[in-house]
């Protein structure tokens, strides 16, 4: 089968001023040291668009940590890519964010942690709220497209209705409103995080009360827990299949999170062509298709749509990467994911696990490009 | 909006794009932040002048409408 990716997510760096409860980075994160320069960076965008991926989404960490973000926006676009940039915005001052659009920057998405400054910066582990605010009213009045994505979670979702008035109030074109995925950081901070199945029922009416009263003038994507789901959800859309995810080492992955899987090596873009990584290494091809499947999922009608779900899931609760996704009704081991959300009627007294920065070793030479 | 090898024309969205067919890269490509709804309409009816005109008209807003709906574009 022939797999064309259409996306690549560019961590760019691992550093961030954030060390929010939810990172979706590693739990052993890369130094600055080895980060990939400007140079190696501009190489991969003009490799990527080769191969047929249209979507350049620039992430962290924070890019903005980097020296030459508008750089890397600008080879981008010369790639002929849509250069995305996922930011927390800290530090985003006016001169710089003019240069990202002179850039060619198309979209913005700027995260939030919660409508109210209290709670926000007890998850981000900083204060982070107001100047995301202020950075916003900046963002708007230039001529660029604008996400504000909000990470919920049992301990603001009872606010969901004051995110959608500040997404108005700032006039956002998309809001995003992203259930944490219970991966990485998440995934050690699960039991504080999972909304309960209330919230989940409220979610689904505020969001499309909100979605029927704002057509037209700000879209509301939502994505809901798979854990409250009868069946996985087509994670990253197939493994190997139309996206990938390039660390800031130059390590290629199919997903964040793919590392947690024993016994798969990634290559990286120093040592090797994108084109072989995407087409020929072992790691890409490891869960295409469907040989690797067992029951129930290799006769399982759905297969072809959800590819048996979450391979890092699978590993995560079962210690079995081939095994059917755990959240899915007729997977073996859906009783755990029950204890997980059986649980979320206690409250918990367990301490937030915080995000750690990667050591802030030295940086390579700068380079030209 | 770009030209993908294999997919032909696509419009490129926050973390979303869209296959454009028949008249659509067009009418995007006259979409510039210049020309009015009114603009757009006459260049496609002189365009396309064997279409029934007031047909051309109800299908270009439809399509601009529903690229509203998704925040791909705004009227001014």
């Amino acid at each position: 089968m022939n797999f064309v990716p259409r996306a690549l997510i560019a961590e760019v760096t691992h550093r961030c001023p954030l060390r929010c409860v939810y990172c979706s980075n590693p739990v052993e994160m890369r130094s600055r040291a080895g980060e990939l320069t400007t140079a190696e960076w501009a190489r991969v965008f003009g490799e990527a668009a080769a191969l047929g991926v249209l979507q350049l989404h620039l992430t962290g960490g924070e890019p903005l940590a980097r020296p030459d973000t508008e750089q890397l926006v600008k080879s981008g676009r010369a790639a002929g890519l849509y250069v995305n940039m996922i930011t927390s915005g800290i530090g985003l001052a006016e001169p710089r964010l003019e240069a990202l659009v002179a850039a060619g920057l198309d979209h913005v998405q700027l995260s939030f942690q919660d409508a109210e400054q209290g709670p926000a910066d007890e998850i981000a582990g900083t204060r982070a709220h107001a100047s995301k605010l202020e950075l916003a009213r900046r963002i708007r009045k230039h001529r660029i497209a604008f996400t504000m994505n909000i990470v919920v979670h049992r301990n603001n979702l009872d606010r969901l209705p004051a995110m959608i008035a500040l997404a108005e109030e700032l006039q956002v074109d998309k809001l995003e409103v992203a259930n944490v995925q219970y991966y990485g950081w998440a995934f050690e901070n699960r039991g504080k995080l999972l909304p309960t199945r209330e919230q989940m029922r409220e979610t689904v009416a505020v969001v499309e009360a909100a979605r029927e009263r704002l057509k037209g003038r700000m879209r509301i994507d939502c994505v809901l827990p798979d854990y409250y789901a009868r069946y996985p959800k087509a994670c990253m859309g197939g493994w190997g299949q139309g996206l990938m995810l390039i660390d800031p080492a130059g390590v290629a992955l199919p997903c964040h999170a793919a590392r947690v899987i024993p016994g798969l090596s990634f290559d990286d873009v120093r040592s090797r062509p994108l084109r072989w990584i995407w087409e020929e290494s072992p790691a890409f091809q490891r869960f295409r298709g469907d040989a690797w499947m067992q029951e129930p999922c290799r006769s399982c009608e759905r297969k072809t749509r959800d590819f048996g779900g979450c391979r890092c899931q699978a590993f995560l609760y079962t210690g079995d990467e081939n095994a059917t996704d755990p959240v899915c009704s007729l997977a073996p081991s859906r009783p755990l994911i029950d204890a997980v959300i059986a649980d979320t009627a206690a409250v918990s007294e367990a301490q937030w696990v915080y995000r750690i920065n990667p050591s802030n070793a030295a940086a390579p030479a700068p380079t030209s490009s | 909006m770009t030209q993908s090898a294999d997919l032909g024309p696509v419009l490129l969205l926050p973390e979303s794009m869209l296959r454009l067919t028949g008249p659509g890269p067009r009418i995007i490509e006259l979409c510039d932040g210049a020309r009015t709804l009114g603009d757009v309409i006459a260049v496609l009816q002189s365009e396309f002048g064997g279409a029934d005109p007031e047909m051309i008209r109800r299908e270009v807003e439809a399509f601009l409408i529903s690229l509203q709906e998704r925040r791909a574009l705004n009227f001014e």
